[in-house]
């Protein structure tokens, strides 16, 4: 990738990053409601990433750019975000917007498309103030091309301008308003939208280069999940800036305000009556999959949240691997309570990150349980955590520390658990065990006894500790499972 | 003295928006109306002017900014209209360019109740 058009994109994330908020804010103002977002890291996602956070109906406002960036993005909002917003727009009483939300039809979308229009255009409007004030006359204008409602991923060239595999840049946020569920909603940038600017040529680049908003210098990396060149400090300290060199950074109610939105909607019911029929779309989604798996192998009845990071597609070869077990080894026949670890470390889901990060220090332990009362409806991981947490937690980040950064540990357990969780039982054999974790991904497996509680936890450590210890191999030392900090 | 406002946009659903706005911001008006775009708005103002018009400025048939042109060239009976004009481009050259056509203010969407009392009360009196 140009330095320009990289310098270009990470500007864009960065402004983007303030625009969210601001539009929130603004429609705060406006509608006299509170609305509140936490951006998720960016990162590259197809459209098949993008169908697997959505699922169903979108609302997807098309945003005609001029100046720095040049082409069309989008900003998309799931289906609560649809009905929400509209709802909220023409001051619908909240038990409707409760119930739209629930009902979720294309026609009801339909009739409030007027409203989520309006909405696109006031979005719009917010995005061109933050990016003109930023950028001053580099920044031509945004202009509001289109709404769209349904399901993008039927027919993503037409919708988005990108094809069926084209990755695209994609920054995820959540919102909340008032006490309504919270919500998902994203931008969509085609790379076009970059390669565009930066194939302007030189008097493009020179118009970048000479403003101060957009000089290399000034750009502050904004995490992009998958994107190694920023990751590597080198590329940091070349691109970040010094602190005081740094834009304007929201004040300490910032911080406050993002923790207040990690934490999502109030209303349980909503939620559970949202879990419930996830978990029937996932359960849809899981059909085939479940038909090769091992038949002690169980799945809480729980939703599953959408992911803060980008999912990348499982390969079909993976799953087709794991018709069966295939291993041979004496010692897979030892079953699930002689190589668990009885004691599991418990959170719940209303804990925070930090909690987790606590927790996991405490146990020495990358594996947490969450749950209410002893029952399991979700784990977090240590790479959980770490996707969760701004990098710039991290020490040799530690200049470039924003508010907003801090505001990461507390976001809830809730919003970045796995769930539904695979589980299996005492008598579950080392080598279905390993079969499972093949074939999900997992490297933790809670064994739960008939009654659904959790006896222990076994993780791909005490299976190598098994191997290990056979008369083949010899041991030395202690199998590393202590979680390394995170922060 | 209670004043009469016409609201032009051609979203039904930003002249509830505005409406609701005006209300929010205290403002006082014994009439209001509202124009799909700038022909019906101006249709309206032959009919019986107005003291104060909200005025989008991107619309089909006749946008905002040929109506300012078209009142202020046009329509002596509208001379003491005072017209706002309320879009989503920020751009300054853009709004230099209204104000110069005769349009009286700008307001940017998305807009508050403050924004509109800061705006429209020079005029109320």
């Amino acid at each position: 990738m140009l330095k320009l058009e990289e310098d270009i994109r990470l500007r864009t994330l960065e402004l983007s990053a303030e625009a969210l908020p601001a539009f929130c804010e603004d429609i705060s103002g406006m509608f006299g409601v509170e609305m509140e977002t936490v951006i998720q890291p960016s990162c590259n996602e197809t459209v098949s990433g993008l169908q697997k956070r959505f699922k169903k109906l979108t609302a997807i406002n098309s945003v005609s750019a001029e100046g720095v960036l040049n082409g069309t993005f989008h900003v998309v909002f799931d289906q609560g975000g649809l009905f929400t917003l509209a709802g909220v727009v023409v001051m619908l009483p909240e038990n409707r917007i409760k119930e739209v939300i629930r009902q979720g039809s294309k026609e009801e979308a339909q009739r409030m498309s007027d409203a989520i229009a309006e909405l696109g255009n006031m979005m719009v409007g917010t995005w061109d103030r933050v990016f003109r004030e930023a950028l001053r006359k580099k920044h031509r204008h945004f202009k509001q091309t289109g709404t769209f409602i349904g399901k993008p991923w039927d027919n993503p060239e037409s919708v988005l301008g990108v094809g069926a595999q084209e990755e695209f840049l994609f920054m995820p946020a959540t919102m909340t308003v008032d006490s309504y569920p919270a919500f998902t909603c994203g931008v969509i940038f085609p790379s076009s939208i970059f390669e565009t600017a930066a194939e302007n040529g030189p008097q493009q680049k020179q118009d970048v280069a000479g403003d101060e908003a957009l000089r290399a210098d000034d750009v502050v990396p904004v995490p992009v999940e998958g994107d190694d060149e920023l990751t590597e400090p080198a590329a940091l300290e070349e691109a970040a800036p010094e602190p005081d060199e740094r834009a304007a950074e929201p004040g300490p109610e910032a911080t406050e305000d993002a923790a207040i939105a990690a934490a999502g909607g109030e209303d349980e019911t909503m939620e559970q009556e949202s879990a419930a029929a996830d978990a029937q779309e996932q359960a849809a989604d899981d059909e085939a999959v479940e038909e090769n798996a091992p038949a002690v192998v169980a799945e809480t009845p729980a939703a599953k949240p959408q992911q803060p990071a980008c999912p990348r597609p499982e390969p079909a070869a993976a799953v087709d691997a794991a018709a069966q077990p295939r291993f041979t080894h004496p010692m897979l026949t030892m079953t699930a309570a002689q190589i668990m670890q009885k004691e599991a470390a418990w959170l719940t889901p209303a804990d925070t990150v930090q909690d987790a990060i606590n927790k996991m220090q405490q146990h020495e332990t990358g594996y947490v349980m969450i749950g209410d009362g002893g029952v399991l409806q979700g784990i977090v991981s240590r790479s959980d955590v770490a996707g969760a947490v701004s990098p710039y937690l991290r020490p040799v980040f530690a200049k470039w520390k924003r508010p907003l950064d801090d505001a990461t540990l507390q976001i809830k357990l809730t919003w970045i658990m796995t769930r539904p969780v695979r589980t299996i039982t005492p008598q579950t054999s080392l080598d279905v065990i390993v079969d499972t974790m093949l074939h999900f991904g997992g490297r933790c497996l809670p064994v739960v006894d008939q009654a659904g509680a959790v006896q222990g936890i076994v993780t791909a450590f005490d299976i190598f500790k098994v191997l290990t210890t056979s008369r083949d191999v010899s041991q030395t030392g202690r199998m590393p499972q202590t979680a390394i900090p995170l922060v | 003295m209670a004043k009469s406002l016409l609201i032009v946009d051609d979203s039904a659903t930003m002249r509830k928006i505005v409406i609701r706005t005006v209300r929010m911001s205290g403002l006082d008006f014994d009439r209001t109306e509202e124009a799909g775009n700038g022909a019906e708005a101006i249709e309206k103002l032959k009919q019986s002017p107005v003291d104060i018009v909200l005025c989008d400025v991107n619309m089909p048939e006749m946008n905002g900014i040929d109506m300012v042109k078209k009142v202020r060239a046009e329509l002596p009976t509208c001379a003491n209209t005072k017209i706002i004009m309320v879009s989503t481009e920020s751009s300054q050259d853009l709004i230099d360019s209204i104000l110069r056509e005769g349009a009286n203010g700008y307001i940017t969407k998305p807009f508050t109740p403050e924004r509109f009392q800061e705006k429209l009360s020079p005029f109320m009196n």
